[in-house]
């Protein structure tokens, strides 16, 4: 019983800081209780200022453990998100304070705050997605348009990225799912032949 | 027994203690009296002590008599003392998110039993608290969950 106590008072008194705290120009949206839970929250952080996700806007699903804050939140996107050290598939994020540099004296807050900074800076040479680490590091402005589309579909982004929309919607045409047709062209590098081979296959 | 109405004060001494006397006058010590009281102590028995000023003593004209300082006499008062832990740091344990002056989420009652300790490098949790993040990290260093320094306990020093 005791555990829990301490993660539910910490996270009533979290959930207090940050709804006080004027962060939301700086990108700390939101955190919010799910369903009054409070082992399983949701965060809203913004894309930050001149990267691809600049504009949009990212939902984090965040699970608190019972030995919190002894262990590390559990923290995923729920946007999807075109980046090296998030999954594109599940959304998993790859990030050391996450993992084995977690202390206790951090905060859902302060998470948010790094969540977002490694959007803004991605390291490649430790990734999460190696799809996404590899055209980050071998086609960098495929992979700033990709980010950017996914941004747009996924997040509101404000921005618009022709080129992929119109590959997108010519596919949707052939029949298939929209959101199979974005994740298989992303994976392909917009190669709509590759794309093609990989959703319908001989 | 003395069947006269006790009469119970409360004022603060330059202790900023809040100190209640309670007197055998029927309408209790006036404020003249009670500044008089200037300081208590607490003896090796733990016992309390009150001392009064150092005026020079007064004594009746007629008899040679000397005046009691106080026209009351006090036979019984209570000190109710406020604390607080020596800390620079913030008010709040960064571990727990409590402040200082309550306790730990496993206490019930804030002061001796749910101490605060000062690390090296200056940071200050709960005892319980720091305990439990030291016990979570066995395997690895020994760390202050602020600053990530190794973790020493200068509290005891």
């Amino acid at each position: 019983m005791s555990a829990p106590n301490m993660a539910f008072n910490r996270i009533q008194r979290e959930l207090a800081e940050v709804a006080k705290a004027s962060d939301a120009e700086k990108g700390i949206v939101s955190l919010e209780a799910k369903d009054g839970r409070l082992d399983h929250l949701t965060g809203v952080i913004k894309g930050p200022p001149s990267s691809p996700y600049e504009g949009g806007t990212y939902v984090l699903d965040i699970k608190i453990p019972p030995e919190y804050p002894f262990k590390p939140p559990e923290v995923k996107f729920a946007t999807k998100v075109w980046h090296p050290n998030v999954s594109s598939v599940t959304g998993a994020i790859c990030l050391d304070i996450l993992r084995t540099n977690w202390a206790a004296a951090m905060t859902l807050r302060t998470v948010m705050i790094s969540i977002q900074a490694l959007l803004g800076s991605p390291v490649a040479d430790d990734p999460q997605d190696a799809v996404v680490a590899s055209q980050f590091k071998t086609n960098r402005s495929l992979f700033d348009s990709t980010a950017k589309y996914w941004a747009t579909t996924y997040a509101d982004a404000p921005s618009e990225v022709p080129e992929m929309k119109e590959k997108v919607a010519q596919m949707v045409a052939m029949g298939f799912n929209e959101s199979d047709v974005r994740d298989t062209l992303s994976w392909s590098g917009w190669d709509v032949a590759k794309a093609l081979e990989k959703l319908a296959p001989e | 027994m003395n069947t006269r109405q006790k009469r119970l004060c409360t004022y603060k001494d330059q202790l900023n203690k809040d100190v209640q006397v309670v007197t055998d006058a029927p309408s209790g010590p006036t404020s003249a009296e009670l500044s008089a009281v200037e300081d208590m102590d607490v003896d090796e028995e733990g016992n309390e002590k009150i001392r009064f000023n150092d005026k020079p003593d007064v004594f009746h004209p007629k008899t040679g008599k000397r005046i009691p300082k106080l026209a009351v006499k006090i036979t019984e008062w209570r000190a109710v003392a406020t604390w607080r832990w020596k800390c620079a740091e913030e008010d709040d344990c960064g571990i727990c998110r409590s402040p200082f002056s309550a306790c730990c989420n496993d206490c019930k009652f804030p002061g001796e039993e749910c101490p605060i300790v000062v690390g090296k490098c200056s940071h200050t949790f709960h005892v319980h608290c720091i305990q439990k993040w030291l016990q979570s990290q066995q395997q690895q260093r020994q760390t202050c969950p602020m600053c990530r320094q190794d973790w020493k306990d200068v509290s005891k020093a």
